[in-house]
């Protein structure tokens, strides 16, 4: 017997076995396959506290007025950091996520992923905690600034009301206005003890900030 | 037919039963080892106390305590004293074997969550009794909600998501595994001895019987050495860290049971190669005597 064969005869088996199951289960495996790969990632999942920080490694570039091409912007993923948050008149000053999720809300105030982002002509509904990082919204006026700098432009905005409203409260915000403005929110009283049903509302029209061109 | 062409008629048949016992035996093993492993609720309970599910989904769960409780006026030195006594490992760990039950059986099994939502509530209203907050219905309503709160966040962590269903799928597909088993062996068993008896006079059965289990082996490390060293197991999307312990410590313990078996597979088949080689040693003189036509 050749002595390649003890090595070539299985790897020929294995082979050939290997084509056989491809031409029988191929397309039902291929199929499969795609959904199974639907439920990994790129890189593996991180389950610390740890979160990208896109807003201080762009430090340079932030215009607060014009126009930015889309393209041109590097898009916050859930979970980053990508702005910081202040009030004039008040003590708010926090780091500003994208995602409104228990983590987002440990580390500053987060962007409802469903509402818009400042320069998108939008609503930008953003929440956070009462005994943190929101804990003195409620010393925000009328005619107060709210200043919003992000990795890729700051934005002010005027604010206009404060309300408090319950939870459920459908006309609290409308994310499907096309005219660009904040909303601030947070659960009420301030220092309550257990979960209310009440939230509290700090809205802002828009001043300033460069806006994005969604077809560039 | 002269003699080449029978010997080459041989050697193809040979093949072929080679083959077919190195592939019966490799879709043995993918019976054996998905039967023995994923679908063993025992395998399953081993890996839950080597992944540390228990300990890690309590620190998650407490995680999520502290956020809810810090909006609703309890801050985390509070959960310090009180989260040990309202959520204890015991009732996590029986939390958690019953929900793997539910998925190896098909059944729907209660959580605890019940006794977490009446606990968490008695708690605050100890708390609120002893900051000196006057708690009148709407302030014992509030408490409820944030003690409703933590006991879905509570059931939403020790459930396995659509366990009952899956459970459903496991159990049929027992049967199913055990049957196509039984089956393969009786194959593989059959190549062996329709190898055995074709190589009767030649003696180069235990040649064939090495191709197959070795072609067995290789088939089945190849694509769990693959999965292995791509590291595509740790990229699984799992966000829980306890779940993903537990997941990715399965995965890879069931790869390891094929890498197992293919190392049986391949002794077994260096043994053969070995005796062959013996009783070869041992033979007497070489073929050009034995192709010397008689007569």
């Amino acid at each position: 017997m050749p002595a390649l064969s003890f090595i070539g005869v299985p790897i020929l088996f294995c082979a050939i076995g290997y084509l056989i199951l491809y031409l029988s289960v191929g397309s039902l495996l291929g199929t499969a396959m795609s959904f199974i790969d639907l439920a990994f990632l790129q890189e593996r999942p991180q389950h610390h506290a740890e979160y990208q920080n896109i807003f201080e490694e762009q430090a340079e570039s932030r215009p607060d007025t014009g126009k930015l091409k889309a393209s041109e912007i590097t898009v916050p993923g859930f979970g980053d950091q990508f702005g910081k948050l202040t009030i004039e008149g008040t003590q708010v000053d926090a780091k500003l996520f994208f995602g409104d999720s228990n983590q987002e809300f440990k580390n500053g105030v987060g962007v409802y992923n469903g509402s818009g982002l400042p320069g998108y002509g939008k609503t930008v509904l953003i929440g956070g905690h009462n005994n943190t990082f929101f804990h003195d919204l409620g010393s925000a006026r009328e005619g107060a600034v709210i200043t919003v700098e992000t990795n890729y432009g700051t934005y002010r905005y005027e604010i206009t009301e404060s309300k408090v409203l319950q939870a459920t409260d459908q006309s609290a915000y409308d994310l499907e206005t096309a005219e660009e403005n904040i909303v601030l929110y947070t659960c009420y009283p301030f220092d309550a003890l257990g979960l209310t049903q009440e939230r509290y509302f700090v809205y802002g029209s828009y001043l300033s900030g460069p806006q994005i061109d969604l077809y560039e | 037919m002269n003699h080449e062409n029978k010997r080459r008629a041989a050697w193809a048949v040979n093949g072929i039963f080679s083959f077919l016992l190195s592939f019966f035996l490799y879709l043995a093993i993918l019976c054996l080892v998905f039967s023995q492993t994923i679908l063993q609720e025992g395998f399953a309970r081993q890996i839950l106390a080597e992944s540390r599910y228990v300990s890690l989904l309590a620190g998650e769960i407490r995680d999520e305590f502290i956020a809810y409780g810090g909006v609703g006026g309890f801050e985390e030195a509070f959960w310090e004293e009180k989260f040990s006594q309202i959520v204890s490992e015991e009732m996590l760990e029986a939390d958690a074997a019953r929900q793997l039950h539910s998925l190896y059986t098909g059944t729907s099994l209660e959580t605890n969550e019940e006794l977490v939502h009446s606990s968490l509530y008695t708690a605050f209203l100890e708390e609120a009794v002893r900051r000196g907050t006057a708690v009148d219905a709407d302030k014992e309503n509030d408490l409820q909600s944030l003690a409703e709160t933590c006991a879905e966040v509570y059931g939403e962590a020790v459930r396995i998501p659509y366990a009952d269903r899956i459970g459903g799928l496991l159990v049929k597909a027992k049967t199913p595994l055990y049957a196509g088993l039984a089956v393969l062996a009786c194959l593989s068993v059959l190549c062996a001895a329709i190898i055995t008896w074709l190589n009767r006079k030649s003696g180069r059965c235990l040649y064939w019987l090495y191709g197959g289990l070795a072609g067995a082996a290789l088939l089945s490390a190849v694509v769990p050495l693959g999965i292995l060293f791509s590291r595509k197991i740790g990229k699984i999307g799992i966000f829980s860290q306890a779940m993903y312990a537990f997941s990715t410590l399965l995965l890879t313990r069931t790869l390891y049971a094929f890498l197992l078996a293919a190392g049986i597979l391949l002794l077994l088949a260096i043994v053969l190669l070995a005796v062959q080689g013996i009783r070869r040693a041992g033979k007497r003189p070489p073929l050009e005597t034995e192709n010397v036509p008689k007569g």
